[in-house]
Parts: C-alpha cells; structure tokens; sequence
C-alpha cells in the first residue's frame, strides 16, 4: 500500500472506494496470535490451568482466536479432541487451528478439517538454538512512524525496529521483528521480536500497554507491577522471564 | 477559491449536523457563499437542522444520477440567501454515491462561486464518510468528553489517515471539535477534560462548545442555533466560523482557551 515495501502500517482497509478490483482479494497477512501450548494431555488439568490463566484477565480474553500448539505433548490414537477444543471454547477462546502435530495425526485433523499452522522455524528449535539463529543479520533498517498509532491500527516493522515518535493508542497493536521504541505514552499492544528474537526489546517514554510481549512471552495489564506503569520502561526477556525496567 | 470541510464524527449523534448547520449558517452570514450537504442518505436530517425539509424537490442522489440539475436541487436557505442546503435522499441507496459523482457535484460547486462546501457525514469511516473526506480541505472530527466517543474518534482518525495513504496526497487537515461540555459533568469528574482528550486525540483543537438547552429549541425551529443570541453554544460556533474563515475571534466567557492552538488554526 505505502512506499514501504518490508513494512506495512494497516487499519481495516477496505478497497479503495468504487475500485473496479474483483469480488475477493487475498493478502498476506501477518497477524499475531496467541496459543494455547499443552504441557499436558490430560483434559482435567488443562482445563483447571486454562480457566485460571483465563480468570486472570477475562476481558482480554473474550473470544480471542487461539492455536493450540501440541508440540509439547505425546499425542495419543484415543485423544479426544472434541473435548479439548470445547473445554478450550468454554473460557470464552477460539480455538481457529492447531500445531504441532505430526504424522497420521496430522492426517486425521485434516480430514476432520482441522486447520494446521506451521510451527515457524525459530520457534522449532530449543532456547540454545534460538540465541544461534536470531543472528542480527538480515534486520536492514527501522521504520518510523511519525503519527500515532491509533485505535485499530496494526503497525508491522518485518525485519526492523519499530520507532513511534508520538504514541500508540488504546487499541493500537505495534509488531516488530526486531524492537520497538516509543517516544511517548505506549497503550494497546506491543509485540517485538515476533519471529523469535529473543534479544528483541520495547522501549517507551510511560508504559501504559494492555499486553506487552518480546519474543512470544508477553505479560498484560493485571500482570504488570503499578511501580512500572506510567513511567519510562525498557522490557526485555531474561531467559523465559519478561522483565519491565524502570529507564 | 473553495474550501471544502468535511464534518466528521466516530460514534453517532455527537452533535455533528448540529455543527454543520451552525457553522454553514455563520459562514453564509459572513457573505460568502456557502453549500452544506447531507451525507447521511437514507437517515437525512441537516434538512430539519436548516428548516428546510418541506421544501425538498430534488436531492443529492438525483443530482448524482443525472435526474436533476445541481441548480435545482440546491434549496437556498429561507433566513440566509447565501446558504444553500443539498439534501440526503431519504430513499435511495447510498451505492449511488461515487467517488466520480461526489467529485463533479464539489467541481461543479466551487465552478458557481461557492466559497464553503460543508459536508456533514454519517458517524463512523464508511462509504459515505469516506466519501466526505474524499475532496475535503479540511476535517472537523466531533467529540464528546467521554471514553467511548474518544476511544472511537481515534479509531476513525487511523481510519481515515489510512484512506488518505491509500489514495489522496496528504493535504486534508483535522480539527477536533469537542461538543456538549458540561462544566457541572466536568467538576464532578464524570466527564473527560480537554487537556486529557487532547493528549489521547493528539489533533489541533478547533474549539470547545458547551452544552446548552437551546439546541434542542434550535432544531424544532429549523434555525440552526447559532443564529440563537441567547446560547451559550452559539457563541461558541460563532468562533468556530470566526476560525475558519480567518477572522479574530470573540473570547468565549468563563472559559480558558489554549491560545497557541487558536493561532494555528487560521486558514492556510
Ligand atoms: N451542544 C449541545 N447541547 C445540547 N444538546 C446538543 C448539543 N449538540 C447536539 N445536541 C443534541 O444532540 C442530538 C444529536 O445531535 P446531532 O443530530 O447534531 O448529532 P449527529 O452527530 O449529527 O447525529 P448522527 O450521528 O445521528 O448524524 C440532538 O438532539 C441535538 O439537539
Ligand atoms: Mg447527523
């Protein structure tokens, strides 16, 4: 759409008006979801850990696509799925895919017209291989975004940093590859370091996000300390722990 | 030289016909020769708001359809010759608004001498709306002093910065118009303050008008209420018209005006 050809800055657009394109489009789309990742298979206590992660921010929650991810799990021939995605759906989330299934699974989720998503390369390999393959190289430049981000804009940074002179909004969502800066207040989302760099940070004049994440772990609202909010922070992973700093 | 203004709104019946009534009337009643028309096909009501909703015979989308001639559809104003209304059609579909129609329709306006076309759009960034901004020199966005009408005035300004990447150079310009402010609402805490919307809005302020039980009398009337000597919110519209059209401005009693803002907002 902008001069940008890595990046993108996009609301809900709709075709320009009276555009004489066809009936349907079909984009690329990089959207972030959240994932449903078992640690175990047993239905009883997925659904007692769901609900109480779910307990924890229900708003957030409410009806949010989700993937399951398997990748964690030994799957076996009498898993019943049907339980699973309904126990799923009944804390208010949406189950739309799985991942990490392999082999005659696979086969038969897909009969069943289950869809399956890739488990993406970076997040295949373990903590180690990770560091490895989150080399810099490749992240060539940073986009800049001079305006604010406003309710219902998703700005994307694909192999960049991600800097806001002013501010992001409530109900804003800033993704980036490699970091995110914000000169200003930070609120909606800010997802950096999405394709698994776990070295990715956010950076922002007063933190007043619903749910910050780098690297896929990401804490919200009720999660973080009232000593941070509103002040300048720098986020960053320790390991698997999401650590907010004051600046 | 016209001046297109689109006026603009996230959630609905914030008080944007209203203001498009108030402010076409003020800038008629400056001299200079002024269209406002109604965007809103099949929910029209800037007819009510000038008076002038007997009197239809043809509307914008006969205009548009080639049924009628722009001159015969624009109804020229019973308390001001120079302002002219081109109303809604309560009828028709709004797919016959395009983007070709509404660009000759304001082509063919500034051609005749009109020096203000004010559009006043359905709340929310469809068609229609879009279509408002479309050939708009500027955008007046109205607001509430409240969450919700904050939260979706944001959504449609990203909107409407998205529509304008997508397909005009960036020479529209915003001002938010922040209607029905209640200083009762405001002492209590119930309501936002100007300073808090202006930080989440992050747009030039073009003016603050209280809220004042003689709209609701201006309307039954059909005269928009600016032409009211007795409200308070005239007099704010008054200044609004004042900014618009470049001329100094009356302070507004009891009130503090950002008088930084003020001095940007002068016509370019
Ligand atoms: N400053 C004000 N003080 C008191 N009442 C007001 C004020 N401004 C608008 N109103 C009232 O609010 C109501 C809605 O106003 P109006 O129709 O102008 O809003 P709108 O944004 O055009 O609505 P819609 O989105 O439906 O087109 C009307 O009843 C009007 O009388
Ligand atoms: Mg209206």
């Amino acid at each position: 759409m902008s001069a940008h050809s890595d990046t993108s800055v996009a609301g809900d657009q709709q075709p320009a008006i009276n555009s004489q394109a066809g009936a349907v489009e079909v984009k690329g789309n990089m959207v972030t979801m959240m994932s449903v990742l078992l640690h175990s298979t047993d239905l009883q206590q997925i659904e007692t850990s769901l609900a109480d992660r779910v307990k924890q921010a229900p708003d957030f929650f409410s009806n949010t696509p989700v993937i399951v991810d398997f990748s964690r799990v030994e799957i076996t021939e009498t898993f019943n799925f049907k339980a699973l995605f309904k126990l799923v759906r009944n804390q208010s989330l949406m189950p739309v895919a799985v991942r990490g299934v392999i082999g005659e699974l696979s086969d038969r989720l897909q009969l069943a017209g289950v869809p399956i998503v890739e488990t993406a390369a970076s997040e295949r390999s373990d903590t180690t291989d990770r560091q490895t393959s989150n080399s810099r190289v490749g992240r060539t430049s940073s986009l800049v975004v001079d305006k604010p981000v406003r309710s219902g804009q998703q700005v994307y940074a694909r192999s960049a940093d991600l800097i806001v002179l002013t501010q992001s909004n409530a109900g804003a969502e800033l993704v980036a590859d490699g970091n995110i800066h914000v000169y200003g207040a930070l609120r909606g989302k800010a997802l950096c370091g999405v394709t698994g760099d776990s070295d990715a940070r956010i950076f922002c004049t007063t933190l007043e996000a619903d749910l910050v994440s780098v690297a896929g772990r990401y804490k919200i609202l009720e999660e973080i300390p009232a000593a941070v909010r509103n002040k300048p922070v720098q986020i960053r992973l320790s390991g698997e722990q999401l650590l907010i700093e004051p600046l | 030289m016209t001046t297109t203004v689109a006026v603009l709104s996230g959630k609905g019946g914030v008080g944007k016909t209203t203001v498009c009534a108030s402010l076409g009337l003020g800038l008629a009643l400056q001299g200079h020769k002024t269209a406002v028309i109604d965007f809103d096909i099949g929910l029209r009501n800037l007819d009510l708001a000038t008076g002038s909703h007997r009197r239809i015979l043809y509307d914008f989308i006969n205009v548009l359809e080639g049924e009628a001639a722009l001159g015969d559809a624009l109804i020229r104003n019973r308390h001001c010759d120079t302002l002219y209304l081109l109303a809604a059609s309560q009828t028709r579909d709004k797919s016959a608004l395009t983007e070709e129609g509404v660009g000759r329709v304001i082509q063919q306006l500034g051609d005749a001498g009109f020096e203000y076309i004010l559009c006043d759009a359905p709340p929310g960034m469809e068609h229609a709306a879009k279509l408002a901004c479309h050939f708009a020199d500027q955008a007046i966005v109205c607001v509430t002093p409240d969450t919700a009408s904050v939260r979706a005035t944001d959504r449609i300004l990203g909107l409407l910065q998205s529509h304008r990447i997508d397909n005009q150079p960036d020479t529209l310009h915003e001002y938010l118009l922040i209607n029905r402010v209640n200083q009762f609402h405001l002492d209590s805490g119930a309501a936002l303050t100007t300073a808090a919307i202006l930080e989440t809005l992050a747009i030039d302020l073009l003016i603050e008008v209280p809220e004042c039980n003689r709209v609701a009398a201006a309307w039954s009337e059909g005269k928009p209420v600016l032409a009211d000597t007795e409200s308070a919110a005239a007099v704010a519209l008054r200044n609004a018209v004042a900014i618009l059209s470049g001329q100094p401005i009356k302070p507004v009693v009891g009130e503090v005006k950002p008088a930084g803002l003020l001095g940007r907002l002068r016509r370019r």
